[in-house]
């Protein structure tokens, strides 16, 4: 039916543009809210969400409560559902669109109502569940009454895939076979959760409830002998909302007066809104922790360090706080990069010792110089860098630096010199590109450009 | 016999005189040649570690030390003589530096500092947006043990700023070493300060165009336990013993090479 026509029937009828992407934003954050009733929470095409209930329901007081929670929950935040629980997931997919408010737990049961349900209930392809109408095999029922091989000769003709399809998907909503879910976010590790009567905005109330999250989850990895090195904090607003608050740590650690200090720093960026009915505290990534002798030194030190290095983690942001490490490179700016604390191989052990002397700071761009006076094929007289001009009264090189062509081939040579100017300041310039005969290779400028790099001591 | 001793001398005298005067013309025609160089003093390497230790050797108390770069090319040198400080320990340290900082002069680069002795791998680096978040992560880190020492880069000292992390280097009896690019002189509760300058190096004797061993002068302009304000010239060296003081070249009275160290103070 084209729009015009629908209007002519129905005149009042309300407009709205589809929008594929803010609707696929929205049972994102759905699915993200979602996880309050069960951590593996995932995607369903683009109009359903499937929830892993296994062991999570009796903690809401069986399915049923369970269903009408979500549904209630969802009433409230303005959004229409269907739902229905089931002991497969193929299954619960057809009951929720079919059938919805279905709440089969046996697998006689359920076989037993989807009997009765249309094939399109299969997902199927439209050809494919044409042929079936047209075969007269209308229900679900009577494709499961058919002999498994007889209704594999009998689409001989169409696409092998679809027939594979078909039959997976009858193997499936049979519960044969299993089909995996793609949670949004992986398993975590351990959780633990506070529940409130009353939504919470007060800070206090919410620093005090991640203090007893922390408390309660510190014991249990203690148990487990682990440490964490990665934790979410979730916080359920009301209105439907998730925020999450991320942390990590450099080394293992169940520390809870230190996780609580790296989560006071982050607390202040929730916004509370109308409050929080739930937190949901969780270990991403946790490490072996054995506890450790009292009174070693050396051990506190160490973990002294790693606590300093979390905090400023923490509050500068990550990947402020970094080591040098050491890459294979003959470049200057390629052969230093940073890691994160954590990053146990630095490989300085591997670092060529027979160079030319290199600068103890290094620019992370190299700057453009402007050469006022020049010899071909040597160093700079005098040239301006940051409007400031200096005489060169010594220079050491060329150090020639082949580029690396099997990453940049358009890259020029680099001829470095070391160079003392006037004031007794030392520069590592380069001369990019070589003076060179046109034609004689390719990408060699005829007026290579200088830069300064580096600063020697 | 003494006519003889007499004569030598004299000629020992006038030799000196006008190998300073060569040096003197070089460094002024910045060309320098095998002959114009002069000699290197014949001092061992415990000679030269006491008298280093006597300049700088309180700077390894726990204190907040000042490394002032006056004009921007100073960033380099007080970076070295900050970096001589922490040779004598294998303790990592921590390097906090501003977005800013970084911009203008660069970050510390690993296989420069393995040339000086210092194990890259020592080397946290934290990259503050601003000098705020700069000052806050040098005073937790000075309330850490386990350091050898941290450097702070900064634009700015007041005496609010500067009080707070002496009292923060109180916890743990940390070294607080700043490298400060101020173009004027900060008023500051800090222990000590030293003034650094780059200075013209002298050529070794195999390639006269080619810089030598780096130098730098430096100032002692505030010190808090009373050490008289001074000037030395010190010498980088890629060795063992990389650090030296060295007896000035220019500008000085000619007077018989003797095997004490030659120390300008004023």
């Amino acid at each position: 039916m084209r729009l015009a026509q629908a209007r002519a029937m129905a005149p009042h009828i309300h407009l709205a543009e589809a929008n594929p992407e803010a609707d696929a934003k929205a049972l994102n954050a759905l699915a993200r809210w979602l996880v309050r009733y069960s951590p593996l929470v995932a995607l369903d095409g683009a109009d359903g969400l499937l929830i892993d209930s296994t062991g999570c329901a009796h903690l809401f007081g069986g399915e049923n409560t369970m269903l009408n929670d979500i549904k209630g929950r969802l009433k409230k935040a303005g959004i229409t559902a269907q739902l229905s629980i089931a002991e497969n997931r193929a299954a619960a997919r057809a009951l929720a669109r079919y059938r919805p408010g279905t709440i089969s737990t046996s697998k006689e049961e359920t076989q037993k109502i989807l009997a009765s349900m249309p094939v399109q209930a299969l997902r199927l392809t439209e050809g494919m569940t044409r042929t079936l109408y047209q075969l007269g095999l209308k229900t679900i029922g009577h494709l499961t009454s058919q002999p498994r091989p007889a209704l594999a000769r009998r689409f001989r003709g169409k696409p092998s895939k679809d027939v594979t399809a078909l039959l997976a998907r009858l193997d499936q909503i049979a519960g044969r076979k299993d089909e995996p879910i793609s949670p949004l976010s992986p398993l975590p590790n351990w959780q633990v959760r506070q529940a409130f009567a009353e939504p919470v905005g007060h800070m206090e109330a919410i620093e005090y409830a991640t203090a007893s999250l922390i408390e309660d989850l510190c014991l249990t990895l203690m148990k487990a002998e682990r440490g964490a090195r990665r934790l979410d904090l979730s916080a359920f607003r009301v209105d439907g909302s998730v925020q999450t608050l991320t942390i990590g740590t450099s080394r293992a650690s169940r520390d809870k007066a230190h996780l609580m200090r790296l989560f006071t720093e982050k607390l202040d960026t929730l916004e509370a809104g109308f409050g929080f009915d739930l937190l949901i505290l969780a270990v991403r990534e946790t490490e072996k922790l054995s506890p450790s002798q009292i009174g070693d030194t050396r051990e506190e030190t160490a973990q002294s360090t790693a606590n300093l290095l979390d905090r400023l983690a923490t509050r500068l942001g990550p990947g402020s706080v970094c080591v040098l490490k050491h890459r294979h490179s003959h470049l200057p700016e390629r052969a230093q990069t940073f890691a994160p604390v954590s990053e146990a191989t630095l490989g300085w052990q591997y670092l060529q010792s027979l160079t030319a002397p290199r600068p103890i700071r290094l620019l992370m761009h190299p700057e453009t110089i402007e050469v006022l006076a020049e010899i071909p094929e040597g160093p700079p007289r005098r040239f301006r860098w940051r409007r400031k001009e200096h005489r060169v009264l010594k220079a050491e090189g060329p150090e020639r630096i082949a580029p690396e062509w099997w990453i940049d081939p358009a890259d020029r040579t680099r001829d470095y010199y070391r160079v003392e100017v006037a004031s007794g300041a030392r520069f590592w310039l380069f001369r990019h590109g070589l003076y060179s005969s046109p034609g004689l290779r390719v990408g060699e400028a005829s007026t290579p450009d200088w830069y300064l790099h580096g600063f020697f001591a | 016999m003494q006519q003889h001793a007499h004569n030598d001398n004299l000629i020992g005298k006038n030799s000196e005189t006008l190998s300073q005067l060569r040096q003197l013309v070089a460094g002024l025609e910045g060309c320098y040649t095998p002959a114009s160089l002069p000699e290197r003093s014949a001092k061992t390497g415990q000679q030269r570690k006491a008298e280093v230790q006597a300049f700088t050797g309180d700077i390894n108390g726990g204190q907040v030390h000042e490394i002032w770069a006056e004009e921007p090319e100073d960033t380099t040198p007080s970076t070295a003589f900050i970096l001589n400080a922490l040779t004598e320990t294998d303790e990592p340290f921590l390097w906090v530096t501003s977005r800013r900082q970084a911009h203008e002069h660069g970050l510390p680069y690993g296989p420069g500092l393995a040339a000086m002795n210092i194990d890259p791998a020592r080397v946290l680096l934290v990259r503050c947006r601003d000098e705020k978040e700069a000052l806050w992560a040098i005073e937790e880190g000075l309330k850490c043990a386990g350091l050898a020492a941290v450097i702070g880069e900064l634009e700015h000292m007041d005496l609010t700023a500067s009080r707070r992390l002496v009292l923060a280097t109180r916890y743990q009896s940390q070294r607080c070493l700043l490298l400060l690019r101020t173009g004027t002189e900060p008023a500051s509760a800090a222990h000590s300060r030293y003034r650094v300058k780059p200075a013209q190096s002298q050529p070794s004797a195999a390639n006269t165009k080619a810089p030598g061993p780096a130098k730098a002068e430096i100032k002692l302009t505030k010190h808090r336990a009373g050490k008289r304000p001074s000037t030395q010239t010190m010498e980088w060296h890629h060795a063992q013993d990389h650090l030296s003081l060295l007896a000035p070249v220019a500008n000085r009275t000619p007077s018989p090479r003797t095997a004490t160290a030659k120390q300008a103070l004023g």
